[in-house]
């Protein structure tokens, strides 16, 4: 689908995910707005619902197909080495021919009453790559930690995959993990995020080579982010760890009239 | 499923100590490395402090490998690997540090000695006489050379987790072991004159092996799926053992399919053909690269 372009159908294709709770399936929802050819090959059974879940890290790529436009996929977490990479697509399943009829199918005229062959293995409709693991909160991993004093953390890391361990006393890990509606928590969560961006300075300021970070996708995809956001890398001249975080996630302040009645 | 958690060396001290090894070239602690690596015993005390997770140890080969059997162990010798570890998951064997740990444990048991991590590849210099000759060099280039060396040592350990982390199937003798009889017994669904054919083709020289990894664990990969791999390799087993055409076991010939089968997949989602329609697409392919070629 491309709106505008007189080769594809208008229209637009949309998917919503939620991630199952045994981190072993996802369930997306896929939709198609304004194509009533797609719609019409998906009726007719010459289409249907794909999403391929892949691992690249452990070779893992396994295509699932729905005639449902719910669909729940699942894998075993023993296949993968890295959260999964979700890419959902529609695909003609069957080749088929079809005269198409620009007003019912929603095309341009010049495709009117042509016969068109559709092969199997056709992508009529592709959507972005899902990552569950794009921002630097889902690269958190918080545990507890007995042996430190109350109120106290430290951040380290884990290359595979990449992840921030934020090891926590076990009242700030209880109070993270439960308090959420607490107007302090996030102030936390910014200096932990802080923290995490220090470590990137300190521990991968090399982007190349072995040891570089652009080895490590989650890294990369983070680097985006922070480029994104105007925020120089880690590397670079100019980079400050509390700027970059409160530029991410702001602190929240009381508003004006609110200062006033404390002041 | 699997629900075993192999003991491996805690990621996160694991990780510290890679990255401190390879942050100077040259420098004291790449120097104080080498130097333990060189004896069996100052290598294990060097790797004792690092903590273990897991509870569940896998098997110890029994037999003492020398040198050149552990850098490329024969045919047979990978495949009774792999069948000792059959317990294993992907997900733990993409792993550097399960087969670093595994790797010190056959260290450990005798089976090798610290010093064949150092070897270079094919009829390259021995562990021992790298080490020595990293470690006394008198030049400009000794800091090199030790770098060269640590790194060595570490690949061979369980792989440098680089881009897209293909180190952990090419680098290291164990781990290569498990993946490439894993590709066999996928493919060969129990074939045993298919199985042969498939360890032959990956196993024709570490070049080839190493060009195929690269297409398997790129995020972009040629194979849309494992059944599309599984169909390419199979077509290329056969076409190399039935009729002995010496093209196919060129790596860029290899490489030159893959570029064809990734452009028909670039044009068509081919894991959801029916497999033989598959089977014969790919086989077009793998033919046509041999007429041009």
């Amino acid at each position: 689908m491309e709106e505008g372009n007189l080769s594809y159908p208008n229209g637009r294709y949309i998917v919503d995910f939620e991630p199952g709770e045994d981190r072993r399936s996802f369930v997306l929802m896929h939709q198609v707005e304004g194509a009533p050819l797609i719609n019409r090959l998906i009726e007719d059974q010459h289409a249907s619902y794909v999403c391929v879940v892949s691992s690249p890290v452990s070779g893992y790529r396994e295509t699932h197909i729905a005639g449902q436009s719910q669909q729940e996929v699942q894998w075993e977490l023993d296949d993968l080495g890295e959260p999964p990479l979700f890419t959902p697509m529609i695909v003609c399943t069957r080749t088929c021919q079809l005269t198409l009829e620009c007003e019912r199918d929603g095309i341009h005229k010049i495709w009117d009453d042509l016969v068109v062959d559709f092969k199997a293995g056709s992508r009529l409709a592709v959507a972005n790559v899902i990552q569950l693991r794009s921002s630097i909160l889902q690269m958190l991993s918080m545990r507890k930690r007995d042996d430190l004093k109350e109120g106290t953390f430290f951040v380290d890391f884990e290359t595979e995959p990449f992840l921030f361990v934020v090891n926590l006393s076990s009242g700030l890990h209880k109070f993270l993990r439960f308090a959420r509606e607490e107007r302090s928590r996030p102030h936390i969560m910014i200096h932990i995020v802080s923290a995490c961006l220090a470590l990137l300075q300190r521990e991968f300021p090399s982007a190349e080579g072995e040891e570089g970070w652009k080895n490590d996708r989650s890294l990369n995809g983070l680097h985006n982010e922070l480029n994104y956001h105007g925020i120089p890398g880690w590397g670079e001249d100019g980079f400050s760890p509390e700027r970059a975080a409160t530029i991410l996630y702001p602190h929240k302040v009381p508003v004006d009239d609110q200062i006033e009645n404390h002041g | 499923m699997s629900t075993a958690q192999f003991k491996e060396f805690r990621d996160q001290d694991y990780s510290r100590l890679r990255l401190s090894l390879l942050r100077t070239k040259g420098g004291q602690p790449q120097r104080e490395f080498l130097e333990s690596v060189r004896e069996t015993p100052s290598f294990l005390s060097y790797m004792r402090y690092l903590p273990v997770v897991g509870s569940q140890s896998a098997p110890i080969h029994q037999e003492r490998l020398v040198e050149s059997e552990y850098k490329d162990p024969p045919a047979d010798t990978e495949t009774r690997l792999f069948y000792s570890w059959l317990d294993l998951t992907p997900r733990i064997a993409c792993r550097t540090t399960f087969w670093a740990h595994l790797t010190c444990e056959h260290i450990e048991a005798g089976v090798l000695d610290s010093s064949f991590l150092a070897a270079n590849g094919g009829s390259g210099s021995g562990g021992l006489e790298r080490i020595d000759r990293a470690l006394t060099e008198q030049n400009e280039s000794q800091a090199k050379s030790i770098d060269s060396c640590v790194r060595t040592v570490l690949r061979r350990l369980g792989g440098i987790p680089d881009r897209g982390n293909r180190s952990v199937y090419v680098n290291c003798p164990f781990a290569r072991a498990w993946w490439r009889e894993r590709i066999v017994e996928q493919v060969s669904n129990g074939d045993e004159k298919v199985a042969n054919s498939v360890r032959d083709l990956i196993r024709i020289s570490q070049t080839y092996w190493e060009n195929f990894v690269d297409r398997l664990v790129s995020r972009n990969s040629t194979f849309g799926s494992l059944q599309v791999r599984n169909a390419f390799i199979l077509s290329l087993a056969k076409q190399v053992a039935e009729s002995g055409n010496a093209e196919l076991r060129n790596s860029k010939v290899m490489l030159r399919a893959c570029r064809m089968l990734s452009a028909k997949q670039g044009s068509l989602e081919l894991s959801v053909l029916e497999r033989r329609e598959l089977e014969e697409l790919i086989s077009t392919i793998v033919e046509s690269v041999q007429l041009h070629s």
